[in-house]
Order: structure tokens, then sequence, then C-alpha cells
């Protein structure tokens, strides 16, 4: 019985413009599982089109997953909006999508965005253009995944791209969030030395895996019990802040 | 306060037809070049005080960095409007946020135009 899990918490999937074709249900699944990564959390850019097919998908797999978008703020702020079941993704998808700014993507530049079943098997494209700021402050954005039972998560805050820190200079105090998430390019301990503010604040490594190599490439070691924890993803981003502190960052 | 000779942030709102949305009264300050940026982590490495910052930001954050920056004040471009919150900041610390349609490349070269440096 394993004391730890290890937790990828930011995947994309074949939806992702920027994310390899092949990164398809069974294939990142079996990924995950074969490199011994428990948990994932599977999100797109501005979208959650693909999340029911990797909730049903999952099923198959020794791996925990959970779903949701990678929400780009109007400040073009990063962050992931994590949940537990199909429904409410699919609601903050939504909520989402009626504040981009309704213009097409153009695959031949940006890539494809290719939606799936639980098979890996294609089933439509998504013609608008994801990659993109939306109109939602990081505010809005982290108060409507709450409202929908999400964890919220700024990704890759160290990232001078969509990165929260370099973006808006210091994390904003109106910004309601549990754990914020460090990129692989950096380790916890390098990001507390540059930001001194980070010190008390959970923080997370995760993959932002786009291709099936990167996946488990930067993980986050989650105590056993809450890896198998059966909670609502908000009430399982409080313990996994609580399970991070107790476990000194 | 700004000698005689010197460009104040009321005269270049006036010259830009910028409009003041935010400490108003904080106006008469002279103004001692420039910068422009979206990265506000860019503003606080690199700011120096009475600057004049363009961007398109326009979170509450913003205030903070021109307060820590000491600049002169936030011209923000491309009509891109601060909330309420960020505006009653803005007066809290007395750091003026001016607004105006231009975007921030012909901003920048009206600026350079009258001198600023």
């Amino acid at each position: 019985m394993a004391v730890c899990v290890a937790a990828d918490l930011h995947v994309h999937s074949a939806l992702s413009p920027c994310a390899g074709d092949d990164m398809r249900p069974p294939a990142v699944l079996l990924t995950a599982e074969r490199r011994g990564v428990g948990i994932i959390g599977v999100v797109d850019h501005n979208s959650a089109g693909n999340a029911g097919a990797f909730l049903e998908a999952a099923r198959a797999f020794a791996v925990r997953v959970f779903v949701g978008l990678e929400v780009e703020s109007a400040e073009g702020v990063h962050i992931l909006a994590l949940f537990d079941n199909a429904e409410a993704a699919a609601d903050m998808d939504a909520a989402v999508a009626a504040h981009l700014p309704g213009w097409r993507n153009q695959p031949d530049v940006l890539g494809n965005q290719i939606l799936v079943d639980a098979f890996g098997n294609e089933i439509g494209c998504d013609d608008r253009l994801l990659l993109t700021a939306t109109s939602l402050t990081v505010e809005q954005v982290a108060a409507m995944t709450r409202e929908r039972g999400g964890m919220p998560i700024p990704a890759h805050i160290d990232r001078e791209l969509a990165g929260l820190l370099p973006v808006l200079g210091f994390v904003p105090p109106g910004v309601s969030v549990e754990v914020l998430e460090v990129s692989r390019h950096m380790s916890v301990r390098e990001a507390r030395a540059r930001w001194p503010e980070l010190e008390e604040l959970p923080l997370i490594v995760s993959s932002d895996a786009h291709c099936l190599d990167d996946i488990g490439t930067a993980v986050t070691w989650v105590s056993a019990p809450l890896a198998a924890a059966e909670i609502p993803a908000l009430e399982w981003g409080r313990c996994l802040a609580a399970n991070l502190l107790g476990a000194g960052g | 306060m700004a000698q005689s000779n010197e460009l104040t942030l009321a005269e270049v709102a006036q010259r830009l037809d910028a409009r003041a949305v935010a400490a108003a009264d904080r106006l008469y300050v002279a103004v001692a070049g420039g910068l422009v940026s979206d990265l506000l982590s860019y503003v606080m490495a690199n700011g120096r005080p009475g600057q004049v910052w363009i961007t398109i930001q326009t979170h509450p954050n913003i205030v903070a960095v021109a307060t820590l920056a000491r600049l002169a004040g936030v011209l923000i471009a491309s009509g891109f409007q601060p909330n309420q919150t960020t505006i009653a900041r803005a007066d809290e610390e007395g750091i003026p946020i001016l607004v105006s349609p231009d975007p921030a490349f012909v901003l920048a070269g009206k600026l350079w135009e009258m001198g600023v440096r």
C-alpha cells in the first residue's frame, strides 16, 4: 500500500491546439498508469470539451481523473479550473464560452482542436479560437470555479507567458485559491526563494503535458488517504493545501 | 510639485486628450520619462520614480505596482477601462490613472514628441 500517490494535475488533451493530436483518453491514461501517476488533471484551453470522455475512460485504468479547463483571464493569466464530475465541468465550460471573443481557430497556424470519445475516436472539431484571453478577471475565474464545486489553481505562476506572478506582479489579495502551481521548469524550493511571498502558500508542481512523453515529468505527492478521498474537488483542494503545508510544502 | 519648465501629467493628459479617472488631484507632478509594459513584474523591476506607465492592464494590482515604483501615473491604452476597485485603490494611494482610446504605440510616440524621455 503506497503512502503517497503522484499527482500531475495539469495535462492537456488533443482539444488544446498546442497539444499533440494523440493526447486521447486511452493513451494519456495508459501513460500515466505506466509511469505510476495515480492522479491526473485533464484541462484544455478555455474548454472542457473532452472531460466526459476522460472520466469515462478512467474507469478502466488505475488513475484518478479530475477534469476541467485552463481558463485565460482578461489579464492574460492562466488558471486551472478542476472538477470531479463532467456536469460541473460542462457548466463551467458554458459559462466561460460566453466570455470568449467569438473568433475562429486557425488550425494550420495554431493546431487542431479535436473532440474525442472515451476510446480516443475523433467525434468532432471545435472551430472556436480557444487559445486566447476571455473577458473574465482572475478573481471571477476563481469565484466561478468555486461556485461549481471546483478547485481553482493559478497555473505555472512562475512563467512569463501567462503566469500569475510575472503578469500581475504578485498574488492579488482578492483571488480565492487553495493552492498554486509552479511549472516543471522550477522546483517549489526555487520558487519560494525567488518569491518570498510564496513562503506560506501551498504549492504544487505539474507537467503541463502537451505530449504523452511530458506526462508525469513533474508531480506533486499526495497522501494515499487524500488520493482516494471521494469528496468534491473544491474540498479536495482544501485538503490538498493542508496536506502540502503539513508535509512542509 | 513640478518646476515651471517641466511637463506635468496634467499637461500630458490635456495634449493626449486622455481622461483622468482616478486621483485627478495628483496630476500636477512632473513626468520624468515613461515605460510601456503589460507585465507587472517588469514594471516592478524596471519602473523609475516619476515615469508615466503605458499599459492595457486594468487589474487593481497596477496601483500597487505604480505605488511601489513611485511612478507619476498610469496611462491605460486602447480604451481599456479600469474597474471600480482599481479606481478606488488609485484614489486611496494617490496614483493618477488616465485612459485613452489610442493604442500604446501611438501614446508612446506622442509622449516622445512632447519631449518625454
